[in-house]
């Protein structure tokens, strides 16, 4: 077997990028599944997607793809400032917030996939001896992460299996969509959304 | 029940921002959040899924009809 560069490498070693993909593209593939069962299928078909498109990347055959440079920061903020406006301000399911979201989702996938160059700010890498910290720190988000999840499916599945009792079983999105009406609410949403989000790609792009 | 499943998912948030805020202050031996995200968002894979979670999640709860009528 050989890398993309043609050269021969071990068994083991080609196949580490698809075993640390796998878990990865697992939790993609069970999330298209759930879609499709809730009869969402362009949702499933993105997770779904996205799954194929990370194994086939995993497996050495897709194409490389250069890392792009570290955009400045006045512009994204300056772009998260306009989508955020116009996800508050107009109304809400709309053509414009579906323009909008088309458009986040273009800009905040492609860095995801390419990576960005890292910049001339000090290495954020493990601290001498803190990588048990940070095991402990990944075990309890991943806890956190596992129960809400099994949680809200939980709630989806006995909704769907005693609809006369779906009232008792909501799930996360029955709980806050009604919420996301009242304007501050959205507000509020949409404003830590795209924080977040800027977060992950400012956090995330170095490679 | 429907009461106990609201404050299920409410401890699950807030023992996020425990977690979040203890690591901030290196306490009880958990490292920084966002050290942890330095380290795992080096991988193609994860940094994909996380960003699709994120951008899904702006797309159900603001675009897409979230709960039937």
């Amino acid at each position: 077997m050989s890398d993309r560069s043609g050269q021969r490498v071990g068994t083991k070693t080609a196949y580490r990028p698809v075993l640390r993909s796998a878990p990865w593209i697992a939790i993609l593939v069970l999330t298209a599944v759930v879609q499709f069962v809730r009869t969402a299928p362009v949702d499933g078909a993105v997770f779904g997607l996205l799954a194929v498109a990370l194994l086939i990347d995993a497996l050495g055959a897709g194409p490389r793809v250069a890392a792009l440079s570290r955009p400045g920061l006045v512009p994204v903020l300056t772009a998260g400032l306009a989508a955020a406006l116009v996800l508050i301000l107009t109304p809400r399911h709309g053509v414009a917030d579906g323009i909008v979201l088309v458009g986040v989702g273009v800009v905040a996938l492609v860095p995801a996939w390419a990576g960005v160059r890292p910049g001339r700010e000090k290495s954020r890498g493990p601290q001498p001896g803190g990588t048990r910290a940070l095991r402990r720190t990944a075990i309890l988000w991943a806890g956190v992460a596992v129960t809400t999840c099994l949680w809200e499916l939980t709630s989806f599945v006995l909704g769907r299996m005693l609809p006369e009792q779906k009232a008792q079983h909501p799930a996360i999105s029955d709980l806050i969509d009604p919420a996301l009406d009242q304007f501050w609410f959205r507000a509020v949403f949409v404003v830590g959304w795209i924080a977040l989000g800027i977060a992950l790609l400012a956090r995330g792009g170095r490679r | 029940m429907a009461v106990v499943t609201a404050l299920l998912f409410a401890a699950c948030g807030l023992a996020g921002v425990a977690l979040w805020l203890t690591g901030r202050r290196n306490a009880l031996g958990l490292a920084p959040t966002g050290q942890l995200f330095d380290l795992i968002l080096r991988e193609r894979a994860v940094r994909v899924t996380m960003l699709l979670f994120w951008w899904w999640i702006g797309w159900h709860f603001l675009v897409a009809r979230t709960v039937d009528p």
